[in-house]
């Protein structure tokens, strides 16, 4: 004989959505934390995702990582501040991988960093962030590392010291990133003692990124006509004022 | 012959923020409804403090003139302002109009069409717009013969206009703030008044300082309620100047009255924005300082309100100008106020200036051990031959006397240059501790934390009996650079093996609950984060800034009420703009819930 279920009591289910949605918490809770940065983890020397230019002599004091899902990675790498100046001097390095599921591409952590990565209002506000108490200027034209071309401002305080920030987004998957990146967003904020804006932008230039291992240079062919006529060994082009 | 308006709306004076529409519910906040001893329609008290009575008209108009649709639903849900406003536009429509007697009535029965709007009303009120179509259309799809009220779809189109600018403005698109105000106009208006500082705003982030005055001169001239015009004068602080601030204040004070409206209160709006500026000016030690006449205000304003914080700076600007004396009762009131370390540390460096190193020991005292800037001064405090595990090198110009003056001014870059110098001749581990105590001041804690590292290991070879402090008191900054640099989970692991006094371990079990509280409240784990700020308070007093976390966990757990307790006590105590915001924000929620 065919068994015929049993009518479940109307107050079976709607006891259980009350129990759910009716602001008994402790059965559910909404997971975010995929969607949230984790806790910051330090580096040991050799996970480091650059190598600086050994000629510099810039040891890095300590870098840390985290991670926001699977999506976004960011490093900060701490370097040494030879001036009395406040603030840390540190490489900033965000990288942003390529989805590899569809519920990934379709539920994204909000982005790590933004694109543009300034405008000039923002820019303005991280100079005065950074560099407080000193002129800051914008370069007018861009410079090129390995990695194509950068922007960068300058700050000058009442003493020797000299002050850079530069950033970068890497966005050529052509050539430059594999195919598991979709982008790597770059920021070398360095104050050095009566130093010339360019030797501080140097060591920023020359650093090989480790994130990944066929993470290539940029084709020189690629360098637009007006950053290639920047000459490399001169001081960069005057730069445009920012803030007083 | 002009005829006495039959409807008055008697606000009580702590209806300071019935400006704007509900857009959440707060379902706590319900207001009783009550009748009063005079009305025959009665009144009703819509929140504490706000009543509204009603005189029954003479002769009401005959149904159907207008649509009374939205009027009964303010009604029902207490939104006085756009109660008001509707009167006002549908009495501009037909000027016989005169409001129903029934308003307040529970059973007033639903005008025009058969179908009741109400659940319609009650989802976009409560900003579920996309719900609030849906429902419009499958009314439709049942009874093709009805239509929504021409009200309803416009207060739609509205409410969907102020979602668009809310959500722009949460993202920092300050131009689709504008570009959104521009294709709806209507929805930035003085019964959306909220919209109305979004647009200047925009135009304020935008750097747009002619067209947000201009805004913020439009709200001031034609919005009547005086708490609204103080609250713009508020909010237009931080992007117009203080001329035009003030030509602002004067527009509010004098033009348009309304009756019964006291524009005092936005004179003292500016007055407290230039005390403020001056202070944070004081504080910053940026940018160009405060006029003799800027600084008098500023002092009488904190001497008149006992403001702790204020006293502050002002002890630090005396200071950082070598006037001890003024500093030192800067920093004794600050401390006689409300106690706190940083006052402490004030008063030794500002009695250390004045030579009186004895008092400065006796001041310090209660928070050595206790807090790390408190030790730091007083070690500028105590006389050359009191420094312990100093080396001969270190002696006379350029040495500890030098370092000592440097860190009596706060000058820890000064602070870096002498201790460079001194270490020429080796690096001890009181060298090594005072870099690393230098470097956290200058926001250098990676190096600080390397810093503090070295300090513990040249321990060792400190005479025997200052070793184990040395140690110690490194380990402690270690410990503390640590926690700066985001890294409380290794602390926290490490706590139960490190040798600290009880009181540091205290302020380290103090600080690693902060950082655990806001990782709470970031992953909106908002029981854990009054958890661990309960917690918390074991160890230290609240800071300012995780009472406010505190007071914005209880609004995100709809407790409203507690919320607005807590804004509106710190607010009392010493009032920011951040303040002033919360409290605004948590009112207006709470008469939402009406």
């Amino acid at each position: 004989m065919k068994r015929v279920p049993k009518a479940i009591s109307p107050a079976v289910p709607a006891l259980l959505a009350a129990l759910l949605l009716g602001g008994c918490d402790t059965l559910y809770r909404e997971d975010i934390s995929g969607r949230l940065p984790t806790s910051w983890v330090r580096l040991d020397a050799e996970d480091y995702p650059v190598v600086l230019p050994a000629e510099r002599g810039i040891v890095p004091v300590a870098a840390r990582t985290r991670r926001m899902g699977n999506i976004f990675q960011s490093y900060r790498m701490v370097l040494p501040n030879p001036t009395t100046l406040a603030g840390e001097n540190r490489l900033n390095v965000d990288v942003e991988y390529v989805p590899t599921s569809v519920f990934e591409m379709l539920d994204q952590p909000p982005r790590a960093f933004p694109i543009p990565l300034y405008t000039a209002t923002t820019l303005e506000a991280a100079l005065q962030t950074e560099f407080p108490e000193m002129e800051t200027e914008m370069a007018e034209a861009p410079r090129r590392g390995r990695y194509g071309i950068y922007d960068y401002a300058v700050a000058r305080g009442d003493g020797s010291a000299t002050c850079v920030l530069a950033w970068q987004l890497l966005d050529d998957r052509k050539r430059v990133l594999p195919e598991s990146i979709k982008a790597i967003r770059l920021e070398w904020r360095y104050c050095g003692q009566g130093a010339e804006p360019l030797a501080l932008l140097r060591p920023f230039e020359r650093l090989s990124l480790t994130v990944a291992p066929d993470i290539l240079p940029a084709e020189p062919a690629v360098v637009p006509a007006s950053a290639r006529e920047i000459p490399d060994e001169t001081p960069p082009a005057a730069p445009t004022r920012v803030r007083r | 012959m002009t005829r006495p308006l039959p409807f008055s709306l008697i606000l009580a004076a702590a209806v300071a923020v019935a400006g704007m529409p509900a857009v959440a519910q707060a379902p706590q906040a319900q207001a009783p409804i009550n009748s009063t001893a005079g009305g025959a329609a009665g009144g009703r008290a819509l929140a504490p403090g706000v009543q509204i009575q009603l005189d029954t008209p003479a002769g009401a108009a005959a149904p159907g003139t207008v649509d009374e649709t939205a009027l009964r639903y303010y009604a029902r849900t207490g939104d006085v302002a756009r109660l008001e406003a509707e009167i006002a536009r549908l009495r501009a429509i037909n000027p016989q109009w005169q409001p129903p007697s029934d308003l307040f009535s529970p059973q007033a029965p639903s005008q025009g069409p058969s179908f009741d709007e109400t659940p319609i009303w009650r989802l976009m009120s409560s900003g579920k717009t996309a719900e609030a179509r849906a429902a419009i259309a499958e009314e439709r799809r049942r009874t093709p013969a009805w239509q929504p009220s021409d009200k309803l779809l416009h207060e739609l189109d509205l409410a969907e206009a102020t979602g668009r600018m809310a959500a722009a403005m949460g993202a920092k698109r300050w131009q689709e703030v504008l570009d959104t105000a521009a294709a709806t106009p209507e929805v930035a208006s003085c019964t959306r008044l909220d919209n109305l500082w979004r647009v200047a705003e925009a135009h304020g982030q935008l750097k747009q300082t002619d067209q947000a005055f201009d805004v913020y001169r439009r709200i001031v001239t034609s919005c009547p309620k005086a708490a609204e015009r103080r609250d713009t004068i508020y909010k237009a602080g931080p992007f117009l100047p203080p001329e035009r601030l003030r030509e602002l204040a004067d527009l509010a004070a004098t033009s348009n009255p309304a009756e019964g409206e006291d524009y005092a209160v936005v004179r003292r709006a500016l007055q407290d924005l230039d005390v403020g500026r001056t202070l944070s000016r004081l504080g910053g030690g940026q940018g160009e300082q405060p006029t003799a006449d800027e600084l008098a205000s500023a002092q009488a304003a904190v001497l008149e309100r006992r403001d702790a914080g204020g006293a502050l700076a002002l002890g630090w600007h005396h200071q950082s100008r070598k006037r001890h004396e003024e500093a030192r009762q800067w920093f004794s009131r600050s401390n006689e106020w409300q106690p706190g370390d940083q006052a402490v540390e004030g008063l030794v460096l500002a009695l250390t200036g004045l030579g009186r190193r004895q008092e400065a020991l006796e001041a310090g005292k209660g928070w050595q051990g206790r807090s790390a800037r408190v030790d730091r001064a007083l070690r500028a405090a105590r006389p050359p031959a009191a420094q312990p595990g100093r080396g001969t090198a270190g002696q006379g110009a350029g040495g500890w006397g030098e370092l000592e003056r440097a860190l009596a001014q706060r000058d820890y870059g000064r602070c870096l240059q002498i201790i460079e110098r001194m270490s020429r001749g080796g690096m001890d581990a009181s060298l090594a501790q005072q870099r690393g105590w230098c470097l956290m001041e200058l926001k250098r804690p990676t190096e600080a934390e390397e810093a503090f590292a070295q300090a513990k290991a040249l321990a060792s070879k400190a005479p025997a009996a200052d070793r184990v402090r040395l140690a110690d008191s490194a380990a402690y900054g270690e410990t503390l650079a640590r926690l700066q640099t985001d890294d409380a989970e290794g602390v926290l692991q490490e706590l139960p093996n490190m040798r600290l006094t009880p009181e540091r371990e205290r302020s380290i079990r103090a600080n690693t609950l902060a950082t655990q509280a806001l990782q709470a409240y970031e992953e909106k784990r908002y029981r854990d984060t009054l958890r661990l700020l309960d917690a918390r308070l074991a160890f230290e007093p609240e800071p300012r800034g995780l009472t406010i976390m505190r007071g914005w966990t209880h609004y995100n757990t709809q407790r409203i009420d507690e919320a607005l307790r807590i804004f509106e006590a710190l607010d009392r105590r010493f009032s920011t703009e951040e303040t002033r915001e919360a409290v605004g924000v948590v009112k207006r929620a709470m008469y939402r819930g009406g």
